[in-house]
């Protein structure tokens, strides 16, 4: 909604209302005695409304709100979002001023505070706020209000800042052992091939595929045979964190069951990733390529912050060859652990 | 200076402003302006938490006993006072409550206490004030007020958010000690331009002032008014009560411009004869016991008749009879007559006073749209009283029962020989003069024998006036410092025979009855003698220092003649260049702030209106009548607007306001907001601070019946609101359910209590 810049409210505090309500009383009180003296009375107490609205629009003139978003938000997770003020104007302060800052045209619940902008000076703060919801969240403005100078009114006005924020889906604690547990049954599974980084596991026959560089000489030659070097150390694995959107029930249950299924997903990659593993990602029709490192960790939440479910099913896309399979079923409450696929789509569970 | 000493200055300033303002008026004594001063100095040193505080902490208990009996006190003393309440107690009370706050200053609340009271005191001052001291108190008040709702706002604002707002766990956790320590939040240039608006609204306040209307409805009666400073000239006067003639009150009973006095160039000359002039007021006619009082006898009324004046006016004749018998027409007696214009500013009674002999009254026209004038009544023996009255539009009027100064035009016959003196005799009825010739029948016989014997070679009344004259002078003195010999019933006859000394009102009161029982009718005079010319505002300022009394003798072809038998005493000292100008000021805000009524507001409009070339209409003239329907047309116009204006916030607010935003929207909001609602009435608001789940769960801490579904409520709440998630309004009906069933009474799902929550 586009902000108009000369629109105020000034609705009046409790404060503002017992003195609009004395006001009256004494200019009744004036009026109906004649005397004078109360006239003046009563014209000071107007003249210092008047005083009022006037200071507090110079207050919220000639400001300039700017937004400091953090790098990562996760739906759920309380963020500080900074908020900078600057007072462009040249001789006076702006006092008590307050900023709300507008999340879809209402004002979030948390408010900065700022006490003295002296003239020409910039100040940051920030409030403590959570978004229950990931995907995108469209910061709208500002509502900048003050009580200045006497507290009587509340006026504000609204000034356009859009800003666009992707919140992450919310990271819920994976216990280690099941990332283990997961691990390990790869590693029995799967072609530990591209694991030579690790501790030692053990020896195994040379298999077509293998890399030669693995083979065990000296075991080779005395048994006759190739023979390569398993590692226990997963780093160098490859998995892709399946999302198995369609599989959720219609209706509001399925949402919800969707929802976690993607924070479940958000929160596996993001362990393997932690642990040195060639992550990548397929959902809906999003599928990012596995890799490593905390770029990836960034593609893959922005692209489940984004993703939405698919009523249908879709075409899957192509797993990379060696790479091993982390399923996240909606309503399941663990991901399942499948070894590597040779090329091809993925395989779909029953 | 640090924000909180500031803060802590400005507010004992303001408390000082304030009772600057009502010390203005005269009506707080001495020793309560010195209670005053010296426990607000006390005050000053007492903090919560030092010596004298922990002091005063345990005498507490003292100090609200001895607030709640001094509140019992004032209550008996107002209501003692009923039917005419006097407010007095209640001032005293104020005052009172304002020290004990100033002691008792803990949190903003104490501060803000001592704010209304304040402004309790100056609306108390208001009230009573009639001089311009409490301009300057009223001015500092305000410039003081706009720094002092300044801090208090800063302060309360340091407080709220940096010590709430903030959790522990916050890095932006400010502690407001800190802040409310800190020298650079208010400095020099914010005194230096929050003093400027200090200024812009005095300056507004004297707009308004002199804008809105002075209608005066005086639809509610309230407490009277007491006024300060003023005269008492009442219904009887009582020899020594020395009420009149107090040498040491010099408060401003009148000032009169006086066009021939003001033409005298020698300031010699002018003081002489501004020294020698008579203000007559009261006349009294019956003497009783050393009292003079009015008879009251229809024969003595004074007639007043209503004749054209030159300028197109109206003025009132005293004594027509005279000018048919001396065939000159009203207009040339006016003509020849001195002219004074005077302003009545301090008389609880209102006497018209004029030079002595006055011939006519005039009142200067209200303008059109004025509400409340002045008119004139006759009383008795030639005095003519001051009538406020409120004038209704259907042309009704009504005779207002306080009198609050006013301005008006009267006429004396000039001290150049009257035409027709001697020659034609106006002869005043047999039974008008037997009432100036009453003598009390308890009078003693050595008076009538002393009379006798003053006037025995005095042939004419005027002799006989010359021979008491002399005698008195030559046998008595003046002395203000009054004796009386209790076994003489009359203190005339005291005065006469024994003190041999004494001040006007007994050698006015010797004079009136020696020449009674010689056979001259007199009356006796009230009024003042002399006056201080002001050279700033060209006009002569009468105080109550210069009350005199004096008889008025009928002396047939004479006609009735002024009497003065008291000798000659000092005189008052005439004004200095500063006190002129005090003066000066005085009449100026006597007749633009004490004294500004409708008639000033619409000669003002008026010349705005001249001076934008619109022209008006003449004074006196019937000048241009609005049409009823034109005012009904624009009253409903304005009301419209009004209502439209109106209708027009509350449409706003519901669709935009902080409140409302919870009200419409979701049926989850409205449910929330109708929940917040309901724990606000049971004292558990949600602080500005808290999240919906902060709340919740400090709820849920506190163990609060019902805190389990108001945890659930929350979370929705804060799904729907920030996640924008939809709930299902079959959950909504639920929670609803729920809260309906623990506010009436029903114990929820988990077998809690009722609860205090929903």
């Amino acid at each position: 909604m586009k902000k108009r810049p000369w629109q105020r409210r000034f609705p009046p505090t409790r404060e503002g209302w017992w003195f609009l309500a004395t006001t009256l009383l004494v200019g009744m009180a004036a009026v109906n005695a004649g005397v004078n003296l109360l006239f003046l009375v009563f014209g000071m107490m107007l003249a210092l409304i008047v005083a009022s609205g006037v200071m507090s629009e110079l207050c919220l003139r000639d400001l300039v709100v700017t937004r400091r978003p953090p790098s990562t938000v996760h739906a759920g997770a309380p963020f500080l979002m900074g908020v900078a003020v600057r007072n462009g104007k040249r001789q006076l302060p702006t006092f008590s001023l307050e900023v709300e800052d507008l999340l879809a045209d209402r004002p979030v619940e948390r408010r900065c505070y700022y006490l003295k902008l002296p003239a020409g000076r910039a100040q940051e703060t920030a409030y403590k706020h959570m978004l229950g919801r990931r995907g995108r969240h469209q910061f709208t403005g500002f509502r900048i209000s003050t009580r200045f100078p006497f507290g009587f009114i509340r006026k504000s006005r609204e000034i356009d800042a859009p800003a666009e924020l992707v919140v992450y889906p919310a990271l819920i604690p994976v216990p280690e052992s099941v990332i283990r547990a997961g691990l390990a049954e790869l590693g029995r599974r799967q072609d530990p091939s591209r694991s030579r980084s690790g501790d030692f596991h053990g020896l195994r026959e040379f298999r077509s595929g293998d890399d030669p560089r693995d083979i065990h000489w000296r075991t080779s030659a005395k048994r006759g045979r190739a023979f390569v070097r398993e590692c226990e150390e997963e780093t160098g694995m490859t998995v892709v964190v399946l999302l198995e959107g369609e599989r959720a029930v219609p209706g509001p249950e399925g949402d919800a069951a969707f929802e976690d299924a993607v924070s479940l997903a958000a929160s596996v990659a993001v362990a393997l990733l932690r642990k040195g593993l060639n992550v990548g990602l397929h959902a809906a029709d999003i599928g990012l390529p596995p890799a490593s490192g905390g770029m990836q960790a960034t593609q893959i939440l922005r692209a489940l912050a984004l993703v939405e479910r698919a009523d249908a099913e879709r075409t899957p896309a192509p797993i990379p060859p060696g790479a091993a399979i982390v399923r996240v079923t909606p309503g399941a409450l663990l991901p399942r652990f499948e070894p590597a696929v040779r090329g091809g789509s993925v395989r779909r569970t029953a | 200076m640090r924000f909180h000493v500031v803060h802590k200055l400005v507010s004992y300033l303001l408390a000082i402003a304030a009772v600057a303002t009502l010390v203005s008026t005269g009506t707080v004594p001495i020793p309560t302006l010195g209670l005053l001063l010296v426990f607000g100095v006390v005050s000053w040193f007492v903090e919560p938490g030092n010596r004298l505080g922990r002091l005063l902490d345990r005498a507490e208990l003292v100090f609200n006993l001895g607030a709640l009996a001094f509140f019992a006190v004032s209550l008996y003393e107002v209501v003692r006072s009923f039917p005419e309440p006097d407010l007095t107690p209640v001032l005293n009370l104020v005052l009172f409550l304002l020290v004990y706050k100033l002691l008792h200053r803990r949190s903003n609340r104490d501060y803000l206490q001592v704010y209304v009271l304040s402004f309790l005191v100056v609306l108390a001052g208001a009230w009573l004030a009639q001089t311009v001291l409490f301009v300057i108190g009223f001015c500092s008040y305000v410039v003081i007020a706009t720094w002092t709702l300044i801090l208090f706002h800063l302060r309360h604002e340091i407080e709220d958010n940096y010590l709430v707002k903030h959790l522990p766990d916050s890095a932006e956790k400010v502690t407001a000690a800190r802040v409310l320590n800190s020298r650079r939040v208010v400095g020099r240039s914010f005194f230096l331009v929050t003093g400027l608006v200090g200024v812009a609204v005095l300056v507004g306040a004297a707009l308004v002032f002199a804008m809105v209307p002075r209608v005066g409805l005086g639809f509610l009666s309230g407490a009277t008014r007491r006024r300060m400073s003023i005269v008492g000239f009442s219904d009887e006067v009582t020899l020594g009560q020395h009420g009149v003639i107090s040498r040491d009150n010099e408060t401003v009973v009148l000032r009169a411009q006086v066009p021939h006095i003001a033409d005298v160039k020698d300031a010699e000359d002018r003081w002489r004869t501004i020294s020698t002039l008579y203000w007559r007021g009261t006349v009294y006619d019956r003497y009783e016991q050393g009292q003079w009082v009015r008879s009251r006898r229809s024969v003595n009324a004074t007639a007043l008749t209503r004749v054209p004046t030159a300028t197109g006016g109206w003025a009132y004749m005293l004594d027509p009879s005279e000018l048919q018998a001396r065939r000159r027409n009203s207009g040339t007696v006016l003509k020849e007559s001195q002219k004074q214009i005077i302003q009545v500013v301090g008389l609880s009674f209102p006497v018209a006073f004029a030079l002595d002999q006055p011939v006519a009254f005039e009142m200067i026209p209200p303008l059109m749209g004025s509400f409340v004038t002045t008119d004139f009544s006759g009383k008795f023996s030639g005095e003519v009283a001051l009538k406020p009255i409120r004038m209704f539009p259907s042309g009704r009027t009504d005779t207002l029962s306080e009198f609050n100064g006013g301005q008006y035009i009267a006429y004396s016959r000039s001290p150049a020989p009257r035409a027709g003196v001697g020659k034609e005799a106006v002869a005043l009825p047999p039974a008008l003069l037997a009432s100036y010739l009453d003598v009390p029948a308890a009078i003693s016989p050595r008076m009538r024998d002393l009379a006798r014997t003053i006037v025995a070679n005095s042939a004419t009344p005027m002799a006989k006036v010359q021979a008491v004259t002399e005698w008195l002078r030559k046998t008595h003195s003046y002395t203000v410092d009054l004796k009386r010999d209790t076994t003489i019933a009359d203190p005339l006859e005291d005065f006469l025979f024994k003190q041999n000394a004494g001040h006007c009102e007994y050698f006015a009161s010797a004079a009136a009855i020696l020449l009674r029982l010689a056979g001259v009718p007199t009356r006796y005079i009230n009024g003042f003698l002399g006056g201080e010319w002001n050279d700033i505002g060209k006009h002569i300022t009468v105080r109550d220092n210069r009350a005199h009394s004096w008889v008025e003798a009928y002396l047939g072809t004479f006609g009735w003649v002024r009497v003065d038998a008291t000798p000659v005493s000092s005189q008052a000292a005439p004004m200095g260049r500063i006190a002129q100008l005090f003066d000066a000021i005085e009449l100026f805000w006597a007749q633009w702030v004490i004294l500004y009524d409708a008639s000033r507001q619409l000669d003002i409009a008026k010349r705005i209106g001249k001076g934008l070339g619109m022209g008006g209409a003449k004074r006196g003239s019937t000048g241009w009548k609005p049409d009823k329907r034109l005012i009904w047309v624009v009253a409903g116009l304005a009301g419209l607007i009004m209502i439209a204006r109106y209708v027009k916030q509350r449409g706003w607010r519901r669709g935009r306001g902080a409140g409302a935003r919870l009200r419409g929207g979701p049926a989850i909001f409205r449910l929330y907001r109708r929940v917040l609602d309901r724990l606000a009435a049971r004292g558990w608001s949600r602080q500005p601070a808290e999240t919906p789940a902060e709340f919740a769960a400090r709820l849920a801490r506190v163990k609060v019946p019902g805190a389990d579904v108001l945890t659930r409520l929350s979370s929705l709440y804060a799904a729907a609101r920030y996640g924008e998630r939809d709930i299902p309004e079959a959950t909504v009906t639920e929670l609803t359910d729920a809260i309906d069933q623990i506010a009436e009474g029903r114990t929820n799902a988990d077998g809690d209590p009722p609860a205090a929550a929903a």
